[in-house]
């Protein structure tokens, strides 16, 4: 690697105002620790619990439930995770890479989701986990159900076809002290 | 934060590089033996070589030491330290980058410079002296991490230093590890 790179790499992360940015297999241990840092980050920049709470969750159910959903493969389930200060809000980011007929599921599941009002997502996030399916599509549903119910807000996405098979698509959430 | 800001843009860069694990941020005992456990267990997936794993590890702690010890107390986004790991054909890079004082950039400069002139035995010979007389600089050390990483790469210690124009610069250091030395 160029020496000049790393620079570029932190530049940018800068630029944007990440406060914490980790690339890497975020396997469950890995997890733990990176929310006990992600933590302390946030409790030095005066982040309430409740947001705190919020930012966890979401980092939990995406690297847990729905980027487990991918095998092995050619990437080694290499995750970015990335915490972006934007005055009071926080803008959290997590991607990876899927194959095209998961991306496309998980975009339809995405887009069902964010049509319900929050009255709309409990309701139907209790009538799934009562449904007690496992299916892939339904465990898909059931972490955007609970990431939209815990983080009251929309699900954004972005999506960028890397080949003929996979995308890398990213999850994203805006989390602020007015919810 | 800018709208323009892709994600994959910053994924692709890391991805291009082989870049295995970025971690900006605070760094403390805890993060670092998560680092390290994260690391070993991605290394064992990929079947690397346990010599090169020993040595990856420990320049990756001495790295780490470093940061902890000389990360400075200012804490916002663009002082945050960090720790890249990027993996070639059968050698790793670590580099780490930390804010430095910019009265302390020549004793540190002049660290690196003698440690990446001497040869094998003359590292030897000065890693003793230094450990006998450990004499603690006012950086914080006696520059044992930096002798200790350029005899347990095998190579030398690549740096650079950007000024931000204030009374800190961005101190970037890179470390090969290679299986062949």
């Amino acid at each position: 690697m160029n020496i000049e790179l790393p620079k570029k790499i932190h530049e940018q992360m800068v630029s944007h105002q990440f406060v914490v940015s980790i690339m890497g297999n975020l396997n469950q241990e890995f997890l733990k620790s990176i929310i006990k840092i992600t933590d302390a980050k946030l409790s030095k920049l005066d982040v309430d619990t409740t947001m705190k709470n919020r930012i966890f969750h979401f980092m939990v159910e995406c690297t847990q439930n729905l980027c487990k959903i991918e095998d092995e493969d050619q990437f080694s389930n290499n995750s970015l995770f990335l915490i972006g200060k934007n005055e009071e809000d926080y803008s959290v980011f997590l991607g990876s890479i899927f194959s095209k007929s998961d991306t496309d599921t998980i975009i339809d599941l995405i887009d069902k989701v964010n049509s319900f009002d929050s009255q709309d997502v409990k309701d139907k996030f209790y009538d799934e986990i009562s449904v007690n399916e496992n299916s892939k599509k339904n465990q898909m549903l059931l972490s955007l159900l609970s990431i939209s119910k815990r983080t009251k807000g929309k699900i954004k996405f972005d999506t960028f076809s890397i080949d003929s098979v996979n995308n890398f698509l990213s999850f994203k959430i805006i989390i602020s002290n007015n919810k | 934060m800018p709208a323009a800001f892709n994600i994959y843009d910053l994924y692709k860069i890391m991805f291009d590089n082989k870049i295995i694990l970025i971690y900006q941020g605070v760094f403390d005992q805890e993060m670092i033996k998560s680092v390290i456990s994260m690391t070993e267990k991605k290394l064992i997936q990929d079947n690397t070589d346990e010599n090169l794993r020993k040595k990856l590890f420990n320049i990756m702690v001495e790295g780490l030491q470093n940061i902890c010890k000389h990360q400075l107390d200012i804490d916002s986004t663009e002082n945050n330290p960090f720790l890249i790991i990027s993996s070639d054909v059968d050698s790793f890079d670590v580099v780490t980058g930390n804010l430095i004082a910019n009265d302390k950039i020549g004793i540190v400069k002049e660290k690196i410079d003698y440690v990446n002139s001497l040869n094998k035995d003359e590292l030897k010979e000065y890693y003793k002296k230094a450990r006998l007389n450990s004499v603690i600089s006012s950086v914080g050390g006696a520059g044992l991490g930096f002798i200790d990483m350029v005899r347990k790469s095998g190579n030398p210690l690549e740096y650079k230093f950007y000024d931000l124009g204030t009374d800190f610069s961005f101190f970037i250091q890179k470390t090969k590890v290679g299986n062949s030395n």
